[in-house]
């Protein structure tokens, strides 16, 4: 390698690659936040029996599952407005990550214990079951969340 | 005194990285603090609050209710009983198919299915009562039967293995026309 090669910066992506890029991470980060949205929206009008579903995975004591099916709707609606208008995105993505993770694990733990039981992943009226469809369709929402904070650069943060 | 080292440009970059994810989390957990509250808040002000910190609210496990299996199912069908089916599913599921003379109370918000369907008395004139639920693990059918109990309705029994396992042994069910 030569002085005049090592002077110079790095290659930059191909305008096609940097744009294709810049689109996935807009498709991505409108779907998730619009998921979030749409999630936490449904759960906003029946906190009632989302604690009863809360309860149903028998995780934690009543008055924790109570506290989480008031705070757990409001903020996915906030992570998934960030998402969808694009201000703090990584924020955002951290957010729908921790989301994803810990609903994915709710469902294994279920899954595992045996448990056939509501899932409650858009409110307590879809009647989601627990089970293997559940648990796929959480996997693919936290890798698009993970995808989202690896394209996502920190400089650009809120303009895409 | 000397001069203090330059720091390599990995380590700058790696630095600057760090401090970003940093704010980042920071960020994330003010989103969280702010989303926390605003659902405390609005839950002070609907109509009906979700209790926090009850150890017998929303929240807790109902004891599981007795069941019937489904040979004394099936016998408590061939005999002159009153029976009435009660089932919890939602409305979309008992739509699609249901226990032929069923009636549709789902546990959703069941107090108010209580109400509007004049359940008090439809309960007192049956003798056995017994709960259709989407499956024997089904605590929302477990919930219904301490909401009757608590209401001297002593003669419910929640149907062991849910509505699976009535289609699977080949009971009558009726289906809505698509």
């Amino acid at each position: 390698m030569t002085a005049a090669s090592e002077a110079l910066p790095p290659t930059p992506l191909p305008a096609t690659r940097e744009r294709l890029k810049t689109a996935v991470l807009v498709l991505l980060r409108l779907a998730l936040g619009a998921v979030l949205f749409y999630a936490g929206f449904l759960k906003l009008r029946s906190g009632y029996s989302f604690a009863e579903t809360i309860a149903n995975f028998r995780l934690m004591p009543a008055q924790a599952n109570q506290i989480l099916a008031v705070v757990l709707p409001w903020c996915e609606v906030c992570a998934g407005l960030l998402l969808f208008f694009g201000v703090w995105v990584r924020a955002g993505g951290l957010l729908a990550t921790l989301f994803f993770a810990t609903f994915t694990a709710a469902i294994l733990s279920a899954l595992a214990r045996g448990l056939d039981i509501e899932c409650g992943c858009f409110g307590t009226d879809a009647a989601t079951r627990v089970g293997l469809r559940a648990l796929v369709v959480d996997i693919l929402w936290l890798l698009a969340a993970l995808a989202v904070l690896w394209l996502q650069p920190a400089a650009r943060d809120s303009e895409t | 005194m000397s001069p203090p080292a330059a720091a390599s440009p990995g380590l700058l970059i790696r630095a600057q990285e760090t401090s970003t994810w940093r704010a980042e989390c920071l960020r994330a957990l003010a989103v969280l603090a702010f989303a926390g509250a605003l659902g405390l808040v609005v839950n002070r002000l609907i109509d009906k609050p979700v209790p926090l910190l009850s150890a017998n609210g929303p929240g807790a496990l109902p004891e599981r209710a007795t069941r019937i299996s489904l040979p004394a199912f099936t016998t408590l069908l061939s005999s002159q009983k009153a029976l009435l089916l009660l089932d919890v599913r939602t409305p979309a599921a008992f739509n699609r198919e249901h226990a032929p003379g069923a009636l549709n109370a789902p546990s959703d918000n069941f107090a108010a299915h209580y109400q509007e369907l004049s359940l008090s008395a439809i309960l007192q004139a049956a003798e056995e009562v017994v709960l259709l639920c989407e499956s024997d693990d089904c605590p929302s059918a477990d919930r219904v039967a301490r909401f009757l109990r608590d209401l001297k309705h002593e003669n419910v029994r929640v149907f062991e293995g849910g509505w699976g396992a009535y289609v699977k042994a080949g009971l009558q069910v009726e289906r809505t026309a698509p």
